[in-house]
């Protein structure tokens, strides 16, 4: 058989083996986020700690931090044993939150060892100070659980080590079973490698792995190189917490040269005592999942595809973080590093992009003990978001996004109530919430939970509930994610600072409303035609008082278009000699401010024709007409113009100077 | 003197032709015609189909239907305005889902549409009411909002109407009272909990507005149809081919027509089963190989390997299907070389038209078909079918040209796209195998369509499978199944209770009223309830587990003898069993089947002979790891049962070529089909221990 047809066959049969493992993992594990969310990953390493194979199914998050597992094992020197294998979970050396735990399982053929079979499953509970481990409170990573950086265990999975760390989480006998799981699927894939070498030979079985790593990289090579060459920036913006009265920025030049492209994210936010931070394995991943969604979103990912991408993360930032820095809220930091990236590529190509998304997982926990049979319990849902507009169609409605892994995001409500002390009320869209647009961003969702126990508590780890998904192209942001709970008929915000919330206290009757975020809007709103307009308003998709921002209005039921009044053209940026005005903040002419109502505090976006938004806060106003003063910092840094200045609705805080 | 009716037809509605197939069991004879289908008016090809059969309607015992007028209106959504009433709160379970794409290979796109429900959301009305969780009721539906709702309904042009309403597994009366009335004033009304009586809203929700969306079409097409087979002197009754391999009746295709969704492949296994039947065969894997799919389906223990979810182009659908895995590699599957510079069959196909390169038909791209030819397993100049011819220069063309950017020669090139086409079969019988705790070595092979008999062998050694059945007729062998099919029918309920003698005995009565339900549920259709062979079903699970593993077990639900089988059953999907957590009992399924099965195959009535003894048959040269050799050519039917033959062969018929490997010994069958079995000293391939 010559190469390249055995690497075909080869290639077909590792795809083949990671479905298997998929769909062994998924049947046979006792926790809900397994077998209902799908949150886990199945791959192929090998010995080199190269990716070789995962399903395509996978979490494309996971993709990048388990190959970061593998190597810390290399890299270290660790001298691996045929009868043991490896726990990670450890953010600082390649993690993701330390919920997610990686088995290493290695396969030794003739006494060399060919590969790594990698499993990362997310336990339900992995110790810390709240069930479920993720808090929005936390401030140091010990608060999260427990740290696992390369624990070997037996493949039998019984030892002592296995004992402590059963002994310290939450639900562990749930913990205990998934691990013998997914220990029983690593046996299930080395059978059939071991076949696969049997077959073909451990030397043409590497042949072939390097062919198809080397078949991947040209394959991404050619994706790149159909780029324009140039540097491309773009600053996107995180919520950060009541710690940080300013958005947390992840900033980010995308250089395209040739068929390479590497991305520096100097000058991102340094790490917070917040769980909004990520560790180095992160940054890479958001670049490779952009370029590859919308680059090349077909074909296989192995080690080659990330082979033209370079990434520089500068340490003790929030997407390259140390110890302590808490890294539960690592998927919020991704999103950011995620719309950092989409926004720069929509620099190069913004005809190809589409509006952000829901820019975070929306972790929401009710944990307490039912009423009847007094068992703990802990609910668990991650609602999505709406999809971003983008050419030829709108968003899709609270589905997950190309970024996010095919994970069911909220539960069935008929087994919620039967399982849980909980009713749910209200499992629906959320109208309005797509971002405007000539297409228009998806919608998001709104789920409304009771609680019928006579206490619980509720924990909520989320982002972008103040900052929107912005749009593209003239397109705009979706409506943020929002948390509130009902009282006694009082709505009552469960934390100072919205979207993080720790062990607030529930009692029967309170009603847990989660409103999950839109997405962003495609081109300008005032081109939707009127059809669009009219079919989003019969299908209560848009209500009525929602057509100002379309420039149209209902006059004696007759739709009737006039100008959209919130946005003002032709502004100027221009560079104000303020040593302390930080990048993030603003001063716009006192004509702007008046024409459009500015207050001090709110959000504005400076829109281009092409591309994304750039966001600021408003710090103050000058004595000048149509301009907007920024920062030194923004003078190589801002796209072409001419800009239109919008006014963001109300309710952003205040990330500025002394504002309160 | 009139004899009694005794012939059964037939019929299968496929996207080009139409296939009758009639069984006159007093000679044994089976006479197929075919005739161009009608997509707007499908009964028009059948009609057509009949009256070139010259089969006179008043001698049939039964018509058995099998349709893709559901699937098509699904994908053409060429369905009329549905409406839905709901529990407020949940109008927009069905768009939402469980907020997942639900298309595979969308993971990285983001240019992604999802699919849109079939309900558009301004006909999806709510209505306040609830039932709790434990089936009482909390709110109960106000008539004077209903007949409101329905008036709305009325006026908004819907002509058909979905009820669904939040846990009405646990409790159908709210959703039940609310179907009453809406049935008082449309023809077209059906009920979550009547379509699947099952915990988990969107999987009943979604599935019960598709068959909302599909029973006014179905019902006009049905009763168009059966009208005209009964205006021509059909007396006897109308079945339709259900999903779950099983037989519909008129009634019940009217009511449940989404049943009926996906029932193509249904029809193979019907056969497959039928035939292995009758050759003492109990573990076998069918390989369907068409133009641009192969379906490939595992039946061990004489049991139909039944799925109970699929999704069709983004839908979600809840019914029982058979477990057919779909491959995207056929015969038409183009070899290509992506940017990467790797090898990739499928999953684009050359479909029918412009075809593979050989059909001379304006194909360049190089097919597995193709490869076939170059490999001289097929002949050029072979006939396939009525109207084509190969042309192997074509084929040779094409495949040199790829080989070229490979940096392989014509012969090595079609040698790799046939070994990866083979690769990935073999793959996907691996993974349904072992994905249920099988080892594909213990299983005989039957391959059909146009294209599964040429690459069993290679298949074969793939999985160390040593034993290959080849059908009759085997590219037409789907047709046979609708007469092969027997009339069963279901009821389900959940019942979530923990395993032990209190829930045994509850599940014994409910069993039996079950029972008794669905013999009158066949009395009332017209059909002999007194010697109905029933199944019972258990979907159970360990406790805290989400998904439940299915177990057959006796109708007097013996507590012991319902673990063993669980446990026999979840260690072989898991490997494992955990003995400290309790079973709990999800769903109880009754399945109640009317056994008789006409006799449809018919031994060979020549034996022993050798119908080319005298002459050597003609030879052809065909490549074989590289090397080539002249090959014999025979012709099956000049095959006379008990005819053995050493590989390697080429078998022509009209339908399909069989290629006897090297290593290989065919025997021809008492009923015709070619059995191919492996020399006991060939190693296996295939390097699993």
């Amino acid at each position: 058989m010559s190469d390249i047809v055995s690497a075909a066959v080869i290639r077909e049969s590792f795809a083949s083996i990671v479905r298997e493992m998929r769909r062994a993992v998924a049947r046979s594990s006792y926790s809900s986020i397994i077998h209902e969310g799908y949150d886990f990953s199945c791959v192929l390493v090998d010995a080199a700690g190269r990716l070789v194979a995962q399903s395509g199914e996978d979490h494309p998050f996971h993709i990048i931090p388990v190959v970061w597992s593998v190597r810390g094992l290399i890299e270290r020197g660790i001298e691996i044993d045929e009868d043991t294998l490896y726990l990670h979970n450890d953010p600082y050396t390649g993690g993701t939150h330390l919920n997610d735990v990686a088995v290493v399982y290695p396969l030794f053929h003739a006494e060399t060892l060919l590969f790594h079979i990698v499993i990362r499953a997310h336990w339900a509970d992995i110790g810390g100070m709240t069930p479920g481990s993720l808090s929005g409170a936390a401030r140091e990573i010990l608060q999260e659980g427990l740290r696992l950086d390369l624990v070997p265990v037996p493949k039998s999975g019984r030892s002592p080590v296995m004992d402590l760390i059963l002994d310290n989480v939450r639900v562990s006998r749930e913990a205990d079973a998934d691990f013998q799981a997914v220990i029983g699927t690593c046996r299930v894939a080395e059978r059939r490698l071991r076949a696969v070498i049997k077959r073909y030979g451990p030397v043409e079985v590497i042949d072939a792995v390097d062919a198809m790593i080397a078949a991947a990289e040209r394959r991404m090579r050619a994706a790149i190189a159909e780029l324009p060459d140039g540097t491309y920036r773009y600053t996107a913006y995180l919520d950060g917490n009541d710690e940080a009265h300013f958005p947390l920025t992840v900033e980010v030049a995308l250089t395209v040269a040739g068929d390479t492209a590497e991305a520096d994210f100097a000058g991102t936010s340094a790490q917070v005592p917040a769980p909004l931070n990520a560790g180095p394995a992160i940054a890479p991943t958001s670049v490779l999942i952009v370029l590859k969604s919308f680059l090349d979103p077909a074909g296989v990912i192995n080690s080659g595809t990330f082979a033209p991408i370079h990434v520089r993360v500068p340490e003790g930032t929030i997407l390259s973080a140390v110890w302590p820095a808490p890294c539960g809220g690592l998927n919020e930091v991704r999103f950011a590093a995620d719309a950092a990236v989409m926004g720069a590529l929509s620099v190069a190509v913004p005809e190809r992009m589409a509006g952000d998304v829901r820019g975070t997982s929306n972790h929401t926990y009710i944990g307490g003990v039912g009423s009847c049979d007094g068992q703990s319990f802990i609910f668990y849902e991650y609602p999505s978001g709406g999809g971003g507009g983008f050419a030829g169609h709108d968003g899709n409605p609270a589905v997950r996004a190309f970024n996010e892994g095919e994970n069911v995001s909220i539960q069935s409500s008929e087994m919620v109530e039967r399982i849980y002390p909980l009713r749910v009320l209200r499992s629906e869209l959320r109208p309005g919430s797509g971002g405007p647009g000539r297409h228009r961003g998806g919608l998001g969702l709104r789920r409304e939970i009771r609680v019928e126990a006579p206490q619980a508590r509720l924990s909520i780890l989320s982002d972008r509930n103040l900052v929107p998904p912005y749009g593209v192209n003239g397109g705009r942001s979706g409506a943020p994610n929002s948390f509130h709970v009902v009282s006694a008929g009082r709505v009552i915000a469960p934390s100072d600072f919205p979207g993080k919330v720790s062990d607030f206290p529930l009692e029967r009757g309170d009603v847990l409303v989660m409103e999950s975020s839109g997405g962003g809007g495609y081109g300008p709103a005032a081109e939707r035609t009127e059809t669009e307009i009219r079919r989003d308003l019969a299908e209560g998709y848009v209500d009525e008082a929602d057509l100002a921002v379309y420039g149209a209005r209902y006059r004696n039921g007759e739709l009737v278009r006039e100008p959209v009044r919130d946005e003002k053209a032709g502004v100027r940026p221009v560079w104000l000699d303020d040593e302390v005005l930080a990048s993030h903040l603003c001063r716009p002419g006192n004509r702007l401010a008046t024409s459009l109502g500015l207050r001090r505090g709110q959000m504005v976006e400076l829109a281009p024709p092409a591309g994304p938004p750039l966001r600021f806060w408003i710090d103050g106003f000058e004595a000048s007409a149509n301009t907007l003063g920024l920062a030194e910092h923004w003078r190589d840094r801002l796209p072409e113009g001419p800009f239109v200045l919008r006014a963001m609705p109300t309710g952003t805080p205040a990330y500025v100077r002394g504002a309160t | 003197m009139t004899s009694a009716p005794d012939l059964i037809v037939g019929v299968d509605i496929g996207g080009t032709f139409t296939d009758l197939t009639i069984h006159d069991p007093s000679t044994g004879k089976v006479t197929a015609v075919k005739a161009p289908s009608d997509g707007t008016w499908p009964e028009q090809g059948v009609l057509a189909a009949i009256a070139k059969a010259g089969v006179d309607l008043g001698r049939c015992r039964f018509v058995v239907h099998g349709t893709t007028v559901a699937t098509n209106a699904m994908l053409e959504r060429s369905g009329p305005r549905v409406a839905m009433i709901t529990t407020e709160g949940f109008r927009d379970v069905v768009e939402l889902g469980r907020t997942t794409r639900l298309v595979p290979g969308t993971l990285y796109d983001p240019y992604f549409r999802r699919t849109p429900p079939f309900v558009r959301r301004s006909d999806r009305h709510v209505v306040a009411e609830r039932m709790g969780p434990d089936g009482m009721s909390e709110t109960p539906p106000d008539p004077v909002e209903i007949e409101r709702v329905l008036d709305a309904v009325a006026e908004s042009g819907a002509e058909a109407v979905a009820v669904c309403f939040l846990n009405s597994y646990a409790d159908a009366s709210h959703e039940h009272s609310v179907a009453v009335r809406a049935r008082r004033r449309f023809d077209c009304v059906t009920a979550s909990a009547e379509v699947l009586n099952e915990v988990r809203e969107f999987e009943r929700f979604s599935t019960c507005t598709v068959n909302a969306y599909l029973m006014p079409l179905m019902s006009r097409y049905v009763g168009r149809l059966v009208e005209h087979l009964r205006e021509r002197g059909l007396a006897g009754p109308f079945y339709t081919m259900a999903s779950n391999g099983g037989l519909m009746s008129e009634p019940l295709v009217r009511a449940l027509p989404v049943r009926t969704v996906l029932s193509g492949p249904a029809a193979g296994i019907s056969a497959a089963a039928y035939l292995m039947e009758a050759l003492g065969v109990d573990g076998f894997v069918t390989c369907d190989m068409g133009g641009t799919s192969t379906d490939v389906a595992l039946v061990a223990d004489g049991a139909w390997p039944v799925k109970r979810e699929s999704i069709l182009d983004g839908i979600l659908l809840k019914v029982p299907q058979l477990d057919i895995h779909t491959i995207g590699a056929g015969g038409g599957s183009i070899a290509h070389r992506d940017s990467g510079g790797s090898l990739v069959v499928g999953p684009q196909s050359a479909g029918a038209d412009p075809g593979p390169a050989c059909y001379g038909q304006g194909g360049e791209a190089p097919t597995v078909t193709d490869a076939n030819v170059v490999l001289g397993r097929l002949g050029d100049g072979q006939r396939l079918g009525d109207s084509l011819e190969i042309d192997g220069e074509a084929a040779r063309t094409a495949v040199t040209r790829l080989g070229a950017t490979l940096g392989l020669d014509a012969g090595s090139m079609a040698e790799g796209i046939v070994c990866v086409a083979v690769a990935r079969m073999a793959q996907a019988v691996h993974e349904i195998s072992i994905g249920r705790g099988y080892d594909p070595r213990d299983f005989v092979l039957l391959p059909y369509g146009g294209a599964g008999s040429l690459h069993a062998c290679a298949i074969a050694e793939e999985l160390g499978i040593r034993r290959i059945v080849v059908p009759p007729d085997p590219g037409a062998f789907s047709a046979y199944g609708g007469l092969c099919s027997a009339l069963f029918r279901d009821r389900m309920a959940t019942r979530l209770r923990l395993l032990g003698d209190a829930a045994a005995a509850a599940l014994a009565a409910e069993a039996a009223e079950m029972r008794a339900g669905l013999a009158e549920e066949f009395s009332a259709g017209g059909v002999d309830a007194s010697d109905l062979v029933h199944r019972h079903e258990l979907d159970a699970r360990y406790l805290g587990q989400a998904h439940e593993i299915t177990v057959p077990v006796g109708a007097e639900m013996d507590v012991e003898r319902i673990r063993a089988r669980f446990e026999e059953i979840f260690e072989r999907h898991y490997g494992r069993i955990d003995r400290e957590k309790p079973i709990e009992i999800v769903n109880l399924r009754v399945i109640a089947e009317v056994p008789a099965r006409p006799p449809v195959l018919v031994p060979l009535a020549r034996t022993g002979e050798v119908a080319d003894a005298g002459s050597a048959p003609p030879c052809r040269p065909a490549r074989i790891d590289g090397a080539t050799h002249r090959v014999a050519v025979h012709s099956r039917n000049s095959l006379a049962a008990g005819t053995s033959l050493a590989g390697p062969r080429i078998i022509e018929e009209m339908t399909a070529t069989t290629w006897v490997a090297p290593g290989w010994t065919v025997t021809v069958g008492r009923f015709g089909e070619l059995d191919l079995d492996r020399n006991s000293k060939t190693p296996d391939r295939q390097g699993e221990d």
